[in-house]
């Protein structure tokens, strides 16, 4: 994971919370997404929150730390497959 | 840390979960927006004739804000519809609002407007399902009931132009006196085209309690349902579980009015649902939040009033009653509709019928035994 990175979101997508669960959705889908539903977990919801276009990467790993209890390097390989994904989703850039 | 993707086939699962959900909690989930009530259609049998007439409808502004209220208060779907939606100049604008508002979108027409600029437009636009109306495959048949003359060549069209596009279309029909001998037609035609087919068998009166239509082209139960029978064979044969919702007896709304959904007018006002436009109270003056606590009040009351018309009803297990055609019929939320009741006792004796037939054969076969 390349700590300095900084991402923003694509304005292309938007997320709603309903009925506690949180759903991102694309606003222009190809073909192969048509129809399709992304929706987040608890962690990943926060992660998205704070992916704002000012904060690095490192910045949103600290930022997750203070915020659950779980170790630094597993922490490290999830949000790096999260921001994988999302990415595979053109939901960032 | 994860994002779940949840493709087309078991999004709808997902959906009905969350449905489920708000309902339990009584929050609203979808909504039928009426965007206008001019139509260029005038259908033998729509219940949107005899509608209130305010002097104007809703402006592009103003819907752009009943649609901020609704995203504030956690809708999610919202099926617009009318008259017919797309005459409204401003539909795209519309329906560019509420996508950027991230709802699911669905859009009732009459399909006689889409061209394929207009098909391009709903495509780009992520809109998530069509519903069309076709209520018959004979071209002098359809165009009878729609009184618009070669209308059957452009909704067929439109019909396919959206298909070949991606986009979920849905047709759907009513069944009438004039084309009893369409439906099944009609389903076969969706299922070449792998799309959704509903059938509905009953006329609504129109909104200013006109019955007219539903005398003139009603079909009996017995006729609805040989149709039934023939247009969804599964449901008869036993290769569909059949639904085990059944209605409730103690309350007088079984649908889900009060729960998770609600109607607007062209006008704004929040609705019970499309059928019934009272009480009604205005979005943008009392706001989408009071607005739905008033209509959870009201359905509160009606559902506890003590002398429920129908609870101690004997055809209560043959009767598909709804308040809201009550409410068309007679003026009243709880009394007893006379078309329900004719259609409950057809029902009654159809079902004294089948199983008389059912011990007769039962009794051949113990002969033969």
């Amino acid at each position: 994971m390349n700590k300095k990175k900084i991402l923003k979101k694509s304005s292309n997508v938007v997320t709603r919370e309903i009925e506690g669960a949180v759903i991102l959705l694309p606003l222009y889908k190809t073909s192969k997404e048509f129809s399709y539903i992304y929706t987040f977990n608890k962690t990943s919801s926060v992660a998205w929150d704070l992916i704002d276009g000012k904060r690095t990467l490192g910045d949103v790993k600290e930022e997750l730390l203070s915020k659950f209890e779980v170790g630094e390097e597993k922490l490290e390989k999830e949000l790096d497959e999260f921001i994988k994904d999302l990415v595979s989703i053109k939901a960032v850039a | 840390m994860t994002i779940q993707i949840t493709d087309r086939k078991e999004s709808k699962g997902f959906l009905k979960g969350i449905r489920k959900c708000a309902a339990e909690r009584r929050n609203p989930f979808s909504v039928m927006f009426e965007l206008t009530y001019e139509c260029n259609f005038d259908c033998i049998h729509c219940y949107v004739r005899g509608s209130r007439k305010e002097k104007r409808e809703l402006n592009t502004k103003e819907v752009f804000s009943v649609l901020d209220e609704l995203k504030k208060m956690g809708i999610f779907r919202i099926g617009f519809t009318g008259g017919e939606p797309l005459l409204r100049k401003d539909i795209f604008d519309i329906l560019d609002y509420a996508n950027k508002c991230g709802f699911k979108k669905g859009l009732l027409t009459n399909g006689y407007l889409i061209d394929e600029k207009i098909a391009d437009s709903l495509k780009n636009l992520n809109i998530d399902k069509v519903e069309i109306t076709l209520n018959a495959l004979n071209a002098a048949i359809f165009d009878k009931m729609t009184r618009v003359k070669s209308s059957f060549e452009k909704v067929k069209h439109a019909v396919e132009l959206l298909v070949e596009r991606g986009i979920q279309v849905k047709v759907k029909s009513t069944a009438t006196s004039l084309n009893k001998n369409e439906p099944v037609k009609i389903s076969q035609y969706a299922r070449a085209l792998d799309i959704p087919y509903n059938l509905d068998c009953e006329i609504m009166p129109c909104r200013d309690g006109c019955e007219a239509a539903v005398n003139e082209y009603s079909l009996s139960g017995r006729e609805t349902y040989e149709i039934r029978k023939k247009v969804y064979p599964e449901m008869f044969n036993g290769t569909r579980k059949k639904s085990k919702t059944k209605r409730r007896h103690d309350r007088m709304f079984n649908c889900g009015v009060g729960k998770n959904s609600f109607s607007i007018t062209p006008y704004g006002e929040m609705n019970l649902c499309l059928e019934i436009d009272h009480p009604r109270y205005n979005i943008l003056s009392k706001g989408a939040e009071a607005s739905w606590e008033a209509i959870k009040k009201k359905i509160d009351e009606l559902n506890n009033i003590s002398n429920f018309i129908c609870k101690d009803c004997d055809l209560l297990k043959y009767c598909g009653w709804c308040a809201g055609r009550s409410y068309i019929e007679t003026g009243s939320f709880n009394k007893c509709s006379e078309y329900f009741k004719k259609r409950a006792i057809e029902r009654r004796e159809m079902d004294y019928e089948q199983k008389k037939d059912s011990k007769k054969k039962l009794q051949c076969c113990n002969k033969g035994n």
